[in-house]
């Protein structure tokens, strides 16, 4: 699995994102703001953990990193992290 | 009566209430601007304002028959400084837009009297959390800001009567929510509680009918709610449960569980400590979320309405249902078994 691959699973992971923001955009980068710009609350980032790691076959996401998460990219790297690409800075 | 073309401004034009009163507005014939926090890009006429941080822009300084301020952050565990700013210097800022002959409509909240039964108090102690306190003191501040000014308060506010419609998802949403992701083990509350919430429709009537001159300009602060006529919470539980799971089934996906009902002096002497030793983070990040509803639902003395609104359990219904369909992935997913916390997924990846 290369690095082609990565890239379209993060942009099934930013598809995922634009999908459940609560201000309905029609689409995100990895500097977009989860809670600032895309309208997430405390419960919608627990359900879009939840979503993604069903989506991706991913055991549970860890929880520390749940308060940490502020940008599309803190998400596509807890993915990459949870599949053992890359490890968690 | 009704003015076609009255100039209506509506701040939180974007929001569950500010939305549907748009929509209503327009159809009678008002000719409505709005303002939001982030503006719309569907919509030109609502503008972008964070109002209780800058001064209104230029565009909006106009002659306005009616102002209906919807905007509001509901949110109960905010810190005094961001409550305050959010739902008090929201109102400041609006003196500046309202004129002589400008009707002003502030909506407030049917628990904006706190514990004691009266917004005169500035002491937080007197509330059950931080949004009442800042709405109890909006409307001392809007009070001494506006000349026409109709106070209308409601209690938790859902989806259209009809179609369940809602442009958020907030409060009781937050309980349908939590018991779909598997995170509500029970709901805390007195068995003689209710659950007051209104229809976003009749809501948006009745601020309608306030800033058109439709209704009386008689009635300076007006609760709207079903009062009596509230559904005891167990029974608002198992109506939602039971929206969710025809939504499910419906879909091909297993029913979830109607969570019990726990006494709240139960809870906290025996489920409470457990929960805090043995839950994730997670869990526990949304049982906070939920413990904020607990005063709410340990009211026993229903709400004393004005406007009485009937009918609550089909909306709380058809509300379920559209929030389903608005959130798939969120209403499909399996309902996840309360266990410990589990060991890090990514300690050992390489």
């Amino acid at each position: 699995m290369g690095p082609g691959f990565e890239s379209s699973e993060m942009a099934a992971v930013r598809a995922l994102v634009a999908e459940m923001s609560p201000l309905g955009v029609a689409s995100v980068e990895p500097h977009s703001a989860l809670v600032a710009e895309l309208g997430f609350d405390s419960l919608g980032l627990v359900e879009l953990l939840i979503v993604i790691e069903d989506r991706f076959g991913l055991p549970p996401l860890e929880d520390r990193e749940l308060l940490g998460l502020e940008r599309v990219a803190d998400l596509e790297a807890l993915v990459l992290a949870a599949q053992g690409r890359v490890p968690l800075r | 009566m009704t003015r076609p073309g009255a100039a209506v401004l509506v701040t939180g034009a974007t929001g569950l209430v500010g939305s549907e009163l748009v929509a209503q507005l327009r159809a009678g014939g008002a000719c409505v601007a709005g303002t939001s926090r982030r503006g719309s890009p569907a919509d030109p006429e609502i503008v972008a304002w964070d109002m209780g941080a800058e001064q209104a822009p230029p565009a909006l300084r106009r002659r306005w028959d009616a102002i209906v301020n919807a905007a509001a952050n509901t949110r109960w565990t905010m810190g005094e400084a961001e409550a305050t700013a959010a739902n008090v210097a929201s109102v400041r800022a609006l003196e500046p837009l309202a004129g002589a002959g400008t009707r002003v409509v502030h909506v407030s909240t049917a628990y904006a009297t706190g514990l004691r039964g009266s917004v005169e108090s500035a002491d937080p102690a007197d509330y059950r959390n931080t949004y009442e306190w800042s709405k109890a003191h909006a409307e001392r501040v809007a009070r001494e800001s506006f000349a026409n000014l109709a106070v209308v308060r409601p209690p938790l506010v859902v989806g259209r009567r009809g179609d369940g419609r809602a442009a958020r998802f907030a409060g009781m949403y937050t309980l349908v929510r939590g018991l779909t992701i598997g995170t509500v083990p029970a709901v805390v509350a007195d068995p003689d509680a209710r659950l007051d919430a209104i229809p976003v429709d009749d809501l948006g009537q009745l601020l309608a009918e306030l800033a058109t001159g439709a209704r009386g300009g008689d009635e300076a602060v007006l609760t709207i709610a079903a009062g009596e006529r509230a559904p005891r919470v167990e029974e608002a539980i198992a109506t939602v449960a039971g929206a969710l799971n025809e939504w499910r089934l419906a879909h091909g996906h297993e029913p979830v569980e109607c969570p019990p009902l726990i006494e709240p002096e139960r809870w906290r002497r025996f489920h409470r400590p457990f929960a805090q030793q043995h839950l994730s983070p997670r869990q526990l990040l949304v049982m906070q979320l939920l413990e904020s509803f607990e005063p709410y639902l340990a009211l026993s003395e229903p709400l004393r309405p004005d406007v009485e609104v009937r009918g609550v359990l089909p909306c709380l219904r058809t509300s379920t249902a559209y929030w389903a369909a608005a959130n798939p992935r969120v209403a499909a997913l399996e309902p996840r078994p309360w266990r410990s916390p589990t060991p890090s997924a990514t300690a050992g990846a390489s």
